[in-house]
């Protein structure tokens, strides 16, 4: 081992940037994790668990178990809300950060929640997802212009929020760096025919994941009551050439056919039907797992296009049968949209500063010595997926860095 | 217990079994982390299937690195042992040599099957396998003005793994003249990156995909025609191919379940090397000291192997360190007077760490400190560091407060699922019943049926067992035996006249703090209900 | 028809769609179907005849050309292109549709479209009606002067014919005119609250083209070319058509 501990920096705290982190931090070597947002843990902490009687190994749970490690890894520097403004590299890299007011002082705070059970409704106090967010909760600048300023900062009794805070610099040496920025969830409202934005109960694959988290069952947004029927609409966003987004975000089947047997599970009188056009195949045990999806759900081999609004917040879903050719038209309690995986909407910048190449569609390529990529910044992956990629990239980090046991 | 931490030397040599590029490159990341590496091929050469070159340049590397000897044609015949010090005989022909190392990596490849039965098919020279098709194209053996026609995805689910070879054949042979393609399949498998795109090019080129829920039949002769009912048409479909390709199935190495057995360690039902627990992701088998790179765990593309080995090598990294392992506090140990060599232990430990020599002994090495065995033992002749039985006993007793706050519940809750579950209802506000007490398991498998009838006799209203879903037990039996228990603690009660729902197995993930809320506030409703 | 079986032979490559591909940017990306049948479920057509877009895209890419050109279906689609709109692939599905339709010889195409594109070649109004100059004219005033004189608050509101150098040259469809002419007045009051200079000609004022959907590109062409010579010939810069 060497005598001065060498430091790496990796760009991301979703599952890739903190699995790296993590693998890098096992190694001896000091980390600077760098986020974006005022929380840890990406797209992937607002998953859900959607085991039924046993896991269907999703890995949500596998997020918030390495979130938890990083935070209590002394190795392991975070820093939350933080943009790269620049990269310097010789010999090693040096980052220039921006970094957001830390309004919500981390020293402070003790995570009572006082704060959002004020401020909730207003959207200038946020919680993150996982309890292992410190601090579970974040001010929002934006929203928190229309709040009387001097109650917001009054409501703490540990008195940890500051809005006169400052935004700061900062700079960060290091050795190797890990990008790991993740992807943009396709925008629904592109396919505009489908209502979402606005009806209610049209909604993402994603959100429906952390509606699950939160509230513990698949509730309607408008009533949260248990849908009687619900359909879930595959790739969307994906497989289009006509958005350019001609890949399979090899996420979506999985995840939407887990939440869809949730649904049965908790409520087995609910019916459920999936649109789609090819169903993948995701996990070990596909097979037996689809065989028993075929038996409690309903699968139709068309994209419907036309949603219209029905009483109650219901929708009419219009489609061709499979059976018939003919139109037909079904009335359905919640909308789910399994939108597909797109690339960081600031890959160009990200491929900028740390010398990466885009693919055709836009994903991140290594290209430059030293850096190295991990999870969905580089193509569609699953949680597991993202995970070995990320425990890759940080040998590779190794490897460059010359630490060896 | 074990105040001083204990530090056992062990071996630092590492052995990696399978000679295909995935092991070949793990020996090469191993290597380069500065452990020497046995590797062994059953063949008479490492890593031969060709891909873009970068295998024949991987080959190199490994023949080239001091710190990698090569072993072709050379098995694990035995291996015995405990991580960090397995003894392993690998036999060269006749020959045998024992070895120890300190980790072992397996990388076994895969293996096909054509599925021709799943059509009532023959083989022969107009009915061919998938790997048929792929050296007449190499070959460049397929003539011009042929239609040929595939079945693919009903003798199985299929994968990308499994389509991208049919894609890749139908690339090539549509630039063999005047060829028609016809694509018979269940769903076209395409979660894989650049399939989509392979896929598009394939359709542009003409390739015709007929995707049914019905298998296709095929009538051989003279003239053989395939008939289905096609879906979008709804009509039925006859096409009358020169050449039938028959899907192949790509299964796990047949070699995977004759390792299994020395290694101690549990398969999957598919034969791969790796249960299907997320807690094992991405290359960890259930045992310490034993790692799986590529096809070995799972159906994995070459890309994914490679990804494996660099992953291989930081577990290797983290278990091996510099050969002093430091023992965690939290292992397993016999009482010696008291064990009769029932072995219970033994069978029922789920990460290979307990063996035997006029007692039962649990290797320090392996034991992940689950407490299964502790709890499974008929004698109580095993205590586990930190949760040894006086300590839960007092745990119990310490909670006697909580009665205070009536009702009185005790939740024996997994460290890993339910204490999280726990954690998370309370940071985010969601009600948690105020005499609510719980107490941290390393395993739900740790929970005593003691533990449980103690609670109720000390004065419990309620207790909770509160494990991770099944198949998410990272001792992968731990939840199973929690709730095999739960069932007998409600027969007894149910003897001495206490009401079983008093007692409530539930399976939570680490994520789930609504959930708990919900079945803890839903025992102290009915404890309130029946108390009134 | 259900249990007729099709049976495929080699394709040979010189089927209505590959024609179709040789004359379309990209080849109408008509061999890029996912079977997905997003445009089944959008087309207004669907189930018509038993028919539907993606079955349609299907028979001709399995080369039934036959069955294609005895299909009423292609005869009901309207050319709406929303199955190209809602097509992850952009499949130019109304454009096959319309060679489909070149493929019936020309006088056994449907009579009504038949009957209605013979009728606008008849005279330079274009109209498929068949209503003359004098009458267009005749039936626009009387409507204007009984609104002016019903709805004071459009008592200045103007329906001019023949203005020459009008901003806007606008067409009508021959139908309300003839049938709703009261269908032609809200535009006009659009037209007039938003202070729009435009007029209507006695020649080309008929919107529709029949040609086009009778799929007779002489036909059609000769129509568009008298409409654009009378939205010229009254010196207009812009030629509203609300078909």
């Amino acid at each position: 081992m060497t005598d001065k501990p060498k430091k790496a920096l990796v760009i991301g705290g979703g599952i890739a940037g903190l699995t790296a982190a993590w693998e890098l931090a096992q190694s001896q070597v000091d980390v600077e994790l760098v986020e974006k947002s005022p929380f840890l843990g990406g797209h992937s902490i607002s998953y859900c668990c959607k085991a039924t009687d046993e896991c269907v190994k999703c890995g949500a749970c596998s997020v918030d178990k390495m979130l938890a490690q990083v935070v209590s890894e002394p190795r392991i520097n975070v820093t939350l809300g933080a943009a790269v403004a620049k990269v310097d590299k010789g010999g090693k890299f040096t980052a220039s950060l921006d970094v957001a007011p830390a309004y919500i002082d981390a020293e402070k705070c003790d995570n009572c929640g006082e704060c959002f059970q004020e401020f909730r409704n207003t959207g200038a106090v946020v919680r993150g997802y996982s309890k292992n967010n410190t601090p579970l909760y974040a001010i929002c600048a934006d929203a928190a212009k229309d709040v009387d300023a001097a109650k917001l900062a009054g409501v703490c009794p540990k008195g940890a929020i500051n809005l006169d805070a400052k935004a700061t610099k900062k700079k960060i040496n290091a050795d190797t760096v890990v990008v790991a920025t993740g992807f943009t969830p396709f925008d629904a409202t592109k396919k505009p025919t489908y209502g979402y934005g606005v009806r209610d109960n049209v909604i993402t694959g994603m959100e429906l994941e952390a509606l699950i988290r939160q509230k513990g069952q698949v509730v309607r947004p408008t009533d949260l009551n248990p849908p009687a029927k619900t359909a879930f609409i595959q790739c969307v966003g994906s497989r289009d050439a006509r958005l350019g987004n001609l890949w399979c975000s090899q996420v979506c089947c999985a995840y939407g056919l887990r939440m869809a047997r949730k649904i049965k599970y908790a409520n087995p009188e609910a019916e459920v039907k999936v649109f789609y056009m090819d169903i993948q195949s995701i996990g070990k045990n596909f097979p037996a797992f689809y065989t028993q999806c075929k038996e409690e759900l309903g699968f139709v081999r068309n994209i419907p296009v036309d949603v219209y609004p029905e009483e109650e917040g219901r929708m009419r879903l219009s489609y061709a049968d499979e059976d018939t050719g003919e139109r037909k038209d079904e009335i359905f309690d919640l909308l789910v949209l399994s939108i597909g995986i797109t690339p960081g909407e600031d890959n160009a910048q990200v491929a900028e500063l740390f010398s990466l190449d885009q693919d055709q569609d836009g994903f991140l390529v290594e290209k430059g010595e030293g850096v190295f990529l991990a999870g969905t910044a580089a193509g569609p992956k699953n949680i597991p997926a993202s995970m070995a990629q990320a425990g890759f990239a940080a040998s590779e980090a190794l490897k460059y860095i010359g630490v060896t046991k | 217990m074990n105040a001083d931490k204990k530090i056992i030397q062990i071996a630092t040599d590492v052995l990696v079994i399978g000679g295909g590029t995935a092991g070949v490159a793990a020996a090469l990341e191993v290597a380069g982390q500065g452990y020497k590496v046995v590797l062994t091929s059953k063949e008479d050469k490492v890593a031969q299937e060709a891909k873009d070159g970068a295998v024949a340049d991987l080959t190199a590397k490994a023949e080239a690195n001091a710190n990698i000897e090569i072993m072709t044609n050379t098995v694990a015949a035995d291996v015995k042992g405990v991580p960090g010090k397995f003894e392993v005989t690998l036999k060269t022909g006749d020959a045998a040599v024992e070895k120890t190392f300190g980790a072992i990596v397996v990388a076994t490849g895969l293996t096909t099957t054509v599925l021709n039965d799943a059509y009532g098919l023959e083989m022969g020279p107009k009915v061919v396998s998938q790997s048929e098709l792929e050296a007449m194209l190499a070959e460049g053996k397929l003539e011009a003005g042929k239609t040929v026609a595939f079945l693919v995805g009903f003798g199985q689910e299929g994968n990308p793994l499994v389509m991208q070879r049919v894609l890749d054949s139908l690339t090539a042979l549509t630039k063999v003249a005047d060829t028609d393609a016809y694509v018979f399949v269940g769903d076209i498998k395409l979660a894989a990156d650049g399939l989509d795109a392979l896929y598009a090019q394939a359709r542009q080129e003409g390739v015709i995909y007929f995707k049914t829920k019905e298998t296709p039949q095929v009538t051989v002769g003279d003239a053989m025609t395939i008939s289905i009912l096609d879906p979008v048409l709804r009509q039925r479909v006859e096409v009358q191919p020169d050449l039938v390709v028959v899907e192949e199935a790509i299964l796990a190495d047949e070699d995977n379940a004759a390792l299994a057995v020395p290694l101690e360690i549990e398969a999957d039902n598919n034969g791969f090397l790796q249960p299907d627990n997320v807690h094992y992701f991405p290359v960890k088998s259930t045992r310490l000291g034993i790692y799986l790179a590529g096809a070995s765990r799972d159906l994995l593309s070459f890309e994914q192997g490679l990804e494996d080995a660099g992953n291989v090598a930081l577990e290797v990294k983290k278990f091996l360190g510099d050969g002093n392992l430091e023992v965690p506090s939290n292992t397993a140990f016999v009482d010696v007077d008291k064990c009769t060599v029932c072995l219970t232990c033994y069978r029922c430990c789920p990460h290979g760490a307990i063996y035997w020599d006029s007692r039962a002994i649990i290797a320090e090495s392996a034991c992940q400190g689950c407490g299964i065995c502790a709890s499974e033992c008929p004698n109580d002749a095993i205590q586990l560091g930190d949760y040894a039985d006086d300590a839960m006993a007092q745990a119990v007793k310490d909670g006697q407060g909580s009665a205070g706050k009536s009702p009185w519940i005790v939740a024996f809750c997994c460290k890993n699922s339910g204490l999280e579950a726990m954690k998370m209802a309370k940071a985010f506000g969601y009600r948690v019943p105020a005499g609510l007490q719980a107490i941290e398991v390393p395993c739900a498998g740790k929970i005593d049926m003691d533990y449980v009838m103690d609670a109720f006799v000390q004065g419990a209203d309620g207790v909770m067992l509160l494990t991770c879903h099944n198949g998410n037990c990272k001792s992968d039996k731990g939840a199973l035996y929690a709730s095999w228990r739960a069932e007998e603690i409600k027969k007894m009660l149910a003897a001495v006249g206490m009401p079983e729902d008093r007692l409530v197995c539930a399976s939570l993930a680490n994520n789930m703090g609504r959930t708990f809320s919900e079945i803890s506030v839903e025992l102290e409703r009915s404890i309130k209900k029946a108390g009134s | 028809m259900a249990e007729e079986v099709i049976k495929l032979t080699k394709k040979g490559g010189s089927t209505l769609k590959d024609k179709v591909m040789e004359i379309l940017p990209e080849g109408g990306n008509l061999n890029l179907c996912l079977t997905c049948g997003a445009c089944s479920s959008g087309c207004p057509a669907t189930g018509l005849h038993d028919m539907d877009p993606r079955k349609f895209l299907r028979m001709a890419a399995l080369g039934m050309d036959e069955e294609i050109k005895n299909s009423p279906w292609i005869w009901c689609c309207s050319m709406c292109q929303r199955c190209i709109y809602v097509c992850p692939m952009k499949i130019d599905i109304p454009q096959l549709v319309f060679n489909a339709r070149k493929t019936v010889p020309r006088e056994e195409r449907p009579k009504g479209i038949l009957a209605s594109c013979d009728m606008a070649l008849r005279s330079d109004t274009c109209s498929a009606m068949g209503t003359n100059e004098e009458d267009f004219q005749f039936v626009v005033e009387d409507v204007l002067e009984e609104y002016r004189e019903a709805q004071p608050e459009f008592k200045d509101m103007q329906a001019p014919i023949n203005k020459e150098g009008a901003y806007f040259f606008l067409n009508q469809n021959s139908r309300e005119p003839v049938t709703e002419p009261d269908e032609m007045v809200p535009l006009w009051k659009i037209l007039h609250l938003v202070g729009a200079d435009w007029t209507y000609g006695t020649k080309g004022w008929a919107a529709e083209n029949y040609c086009m959907f009778l799929a007779d590109d002489d036909a059609w062409k000769h129509i568009v070319e008298v409409k654009a010579k009378a939205v010229d010939d009254l010196g207009c810069k812009v030629w509203l058509n609300t078909e």
